[in-house]
């Protein structure tokens, strides 16, 4: 895996926290009520959320659940029916746009162009230009492991290298609210891995990152708060840790050394070869699971709380609405 | 904001579409639902103005109910003393520009109106979207528009609505004008100067009068001394020149613009559109998309990639339709308050008159544009637009209403006037009464005068109207009308021909632009012309035989 070179890292820490302190209360968007249908199909029916600064905000759910159409709200491509959008604190405007990278699911890149032209033309777009903005590239493409191939055109790249190349457009700016619809689609796992390391990098720089995707358990690691939406509507919206805690299973993954032997209020111990789950009754906490195996002098090497994937809760959300 | 320009740079076909052209997968519900909600944002602006508060009377409403009910109908002379002055402090919201409009018969010969920033923004989009239509072969058909097509300037200055929305549409995707500098040139330079460019640089678009694209093309195939000197200095003129030749040849016929020029849209304003649209597809190779839009409202509705019937933009204006009965009660007395009709409202194959409340803090509430439409269509089966189809009808004051040959507008009179085949420079029609006989007069200034007869040119001209007849010729609330049956046993002595002397028109121009008229004023109406302007046209012959008739305004 390529690592993050220390020039993309910006801030160092302390002060990168001092600015999510200082930034944690303001909302970087404010959506509110917002409906918008196209013929007989509602796209979105009255979806309201925030995404605060310096956060990255997951917007999920299953292909075609409206989640592109939401964005195209927030970038004011569309028109909403009906509800309001916030952009940065006021409608989006002019001045607003050059504050914002958006990779939209529509990749549009020039295939005759030349993998540099290209990010040159596209920054020029959003008013950069100079040496600054070269090294930058150079530095992000160098970071994606695209460098050499800056001078090939576009239509010589693969799907994947292409996609990375317009993260890279979309953030060379700058940008301070990123809006990525669908970054992972078509990428390797190494890829989708780097990808992942940039965007947590970019939150360590307080950037305030919206990511949107069906791949649901892509994200778990990396978003703070999500809205899971389906069918236009929004079916889930909040803090993720709380989020999984809610939809939390009684069950536990455990690794010790030797045999397990029977416990208090466990219904089921599934044997998985490097770890055990076990089904609690209920009535028992994990917590008290722990404490029993303490105080059985047993050595617990891994003992973790299962939570369900997001895709899981999205399911079970979903079900449980239909019925 | 984002802006067409910013998705076409970036290649974002799909979006761009959804952006402009979206409006056209709304149903009804959906587009009332919008025109709804613009408008309670608009009355928000509205009551918190002066100009708002005048032109209300007072009236405060909350839903567009109350706004219907309360606010009564609005002429330029209830925005008056305020905008003819430009008063900004008045306004709804701070006005980006002002735009200059002119009329004929109203009370000022320079009318001005805001728009503001936001009203343009959204007038960017719905441009763009027409070019997309004009260049389209079907929904989603984005791929012809690209930064910098050379579009030919056939349109007013930026102070114009024509000029102002010709800027706005170059904005927002970017095209370059020809002739690159064309300021101070008079209209008919610069259209010369365009096309020269365009023998060069080529040309992609045309956006104006499709008159000119007719005169132009006639012009190319009159035989003239070829410039050799521009052609040395201009060698890909001097290859498409040739190119144009060889595909005359082998198409054995004369050389038209469309062997030189492969046009990817001419986009036009009513009637001229409507009446040149065979003659210009068969000469450029393309039909024009026809808009409906004016300087009060930006562009209020257009064709698509059909080039059928035109659909309203649901976030532009507020519209309210007054249906032609109601019109003409308020004709006879204009004390009467002619009730309005939403478009979920309208009904197929009825004439409205058309009202507007400009959105995004624009200034006009209920305001009377003194347009006629005609819906053709409440959906456009086979494009799949479930929104009403119109089509342009005329001036609701420039309408001719004739015993025996029914309510005449522009566009039908030019069509039969094109239809047979005169050759003409101009011309200008009013009723007048001849003894006791209401008949039509048409003043006509001939492209040459050897062999045509006035007498010759009425019969034929009568023939056409008749064969125009199925298309238009419905007179249901024809209440001037008392004697038709007997009338049209007249028959053909409802139309007499002037011939106007060769530069009559041309003249008429010239002595305008010496008397410091502007643009708007420069050509004489083709309806219902004064006594006056066509003493100006033929100063020596005696036209206008009969006593004007004006209809009521």
């Amino acid at each position: 895996m390529r690592t993050v070179p220390d020039t993309f890292h910006g801030d160092r820490e302390d002060s990168r926290s001092l600015r999510i302190e200082m930034n944690r209360d303001s909302k970087a968007i404010e959506v509110s009520k917002v409906s918008k249908s196209f013929g007989d199909v509602e796209a979105a029916r009255d979806v309201s959320f925030e995404v605060k600064s310096g956060e990255i905000f997951g917007l999920i759910g299953p292909n075609g659940a409206g989640k592109t159409t939401i964005i195209r709200m927030l970038m004011e491509i569309i028109k909403p029916d009906s509800g309001e959008v916030r952009i940065l604190g006021e409608p989006l405007r002019e001045s607003t746009k050059n504050r914002i990278g958006y990779l939209p699911e529509e990749r549009g890149l020039y295939k005759k162009l030349t993998v540099i032209d290209t990010l040159s033309y596209l920054s020029s777009l959003k008013g950069t230009s100079g040496s600054a903005t070269r090294q930058r590239a150079t530095t992000l493409l160098e970071t994606t492991g695209m460098l050499p191939h800056q001078y090939k055109k576009v239509e010589e790249l693969s799907k994947g290298m292409a996609q990375l190349i317009q993260f890279v457009a979309t953030i060379l700016h700058d940008p301070e609210l990123v809006i990525l619809d669908e970054p992972f689609y078509g990428l390797d796992p190494v890829n989708t891995r780097m990808l992942k390391d940039m965007v947590s990098e970019l939150r360590k720089q307080s950037k305030t990152i919206i990511l949107s995707t069906h791949m649901m358990n892509e994200v778990e690691e990396l978003c703070d708060r999500i809205l899971m939406i389906d069918k236009g509507r929004s079916v889930l919206y909040g803090d993720l840790s709380e989020i999984k805690a809610r939809y939390r299973t009684d069950s536990v993954f455990i690794s010790v050394d030797g045999e397990l032997g029977p416990i208090d209020g466990v219904v089921t111990m599934k044997n998985h070869g490097t770890h055990y789950e076990l089904l609690l009754d209920g009535k028992t906490s994990p917590q008290r699971v722990l404490a029993d195996l303490v105080n059985r002098n047993v050595t617990v090497n891994r003992f973790e709380v299962a939570t369900p994937p997001l895709s899981e809760i999205f399911i079970r959300v979903v079900r449980g609405q239909t019925e | 904001m984002v802006r067409p320009i910013d998705l076409l740079r970036q290649g974002r076909k799909n979006e761009l579409w959804l952006m402009c052209c979206g409006f056209v997968d709304l149903s009804i519900d959906q587009f009332m639902a919008i025109q709804n909600r613009l408008l309670l944002e608009q009355l928000e602006l509205l009551k918190a103005s002066r100009i708002g508060t005048k032109v209300m009377r007072g009236a405060m409403p909350e839903t567009v109910e109350e706004f219907r009910k309360e606010v009564p109908l609005t002429t330029y002379r209830d925005y008056c003393p305020e905008l003819q002055e430009r008063r900004e402090y008045v306004l709804p919201s701070k006005p980006i520009r002002w735009i200059r409009t002119s009329g004929y018969s109203g009370t000022y010969d320079i009318k001005w109106v805001p728009w503001s920033g936001r009203f343009e923004a959204e007038l960017e989009k719905a441009l763009a979207a027409c070019a997309f239509f004009a260049t389209s072969r079907y929904r989603g058909d984005i791929n012809h528009v690209r930064e910098h097509l050379k579009v030919l300037h056939t349109l007013g200055g930026p102070e114009y609505g024509s000029g102002a929305m010709g800027e706005l549409l170059q904005r927002s995707l970017g095209f370059d004008f020809l002739p690159s500098k064309r300021e101070e040139l008079p209209f008919a330079e610069k259209v010369k100067a365009g096309f020269a460019e365009a023998l060069h640089e080529g040309l992609d678009a045309f956006g104006g009068l499709s008159s000119v694209l007719v005169m132009v093309a006639e012009q190319m195939q009159q035989p003239k001394d070829v410039d050799v000197g521009f052609l040395t200095a201009h060698p890909k003129a001097l290859l498409r020149l040739a190119r144009g030749l060889a595909r005359a040849r082998l198409a054995n016929r004369a050389m038209l613009p469309k062997d030189l020029w492969d046009l990817k849209a001419i986009i036009g304003g009513g009637t001229d559109s409507a009446v040149f649209k065979k003659k210009v597809e068969g000469l450029w190779g393309k039909a024009p998309l026809e808009i409906y839009g004016g300087t009060e409202g930006g562009v209020c509705a257009t064709q698509t990639w059909d080039h059928s019937g035109l659909t309203f933009f649901p976030n532009i204006n507020f519209l309210e339709f007054i249906a032609e009965d109601e019109h003409l009660k308020w004709q006879l007395d204009h004390s009467y308050v002619p009730k309005t009709m939403l478009l979920d409202e309208v009904k197929p194959n009825q004439n409205y008159e058309i009202v507007i409340t400009n959105f995004h803090g624009g200034a006009l509430a209920r305001f009377r544009v003194g347009d006629m439409i005609r819906t053709i269509s409440l959906r456009n089966e086979e494009s799949r637009i479930n929104l009403p189809q119109m089509v342009f009808y005329g001036r609701a004051d420039y309408v001719i209403d004739i015993a025996g040959l029914g309510r005449l507008t522009e566009r039908i009179i030019w069509e039969a006037l094109e239809n047979t085949g005169v050759p003409y420079i101009e011309w200008t029609a009013r009723k007048e009464i001849l003894g006791e006989r209401a008949v039509l007069h048409l003043y006509i200034e001939p492209r040459h005068v050897n062999g045509i007869a006035e007498r010759d040119i009425a019969k034929s001209f009568s023939r056409e109207l008749q064969k125009l007849e199925k298309q238009y010729h419905h007179n249901p609330y024809n209440i001037y009308d008392s004697d038709s049956d007997v009338a049209a046993e007249a028959g053909l002595r409802q139309v007499e021909v002037t011939l106007l002397p060769q530069g009559a028109f041309l003249n008429y121009i010239s002595q305008r632009q010496a008397e410091g008229a502007d643009l708007g004023h420069l050509k004489p109406p083709h309806i219902s012309p004064t006594d006056k302007t066509l003493a100006a046209l033929a100063p020596q012959s005696s036209p206008g035989r009969g006593a004007a008739v004006t209809p009521p305004r």
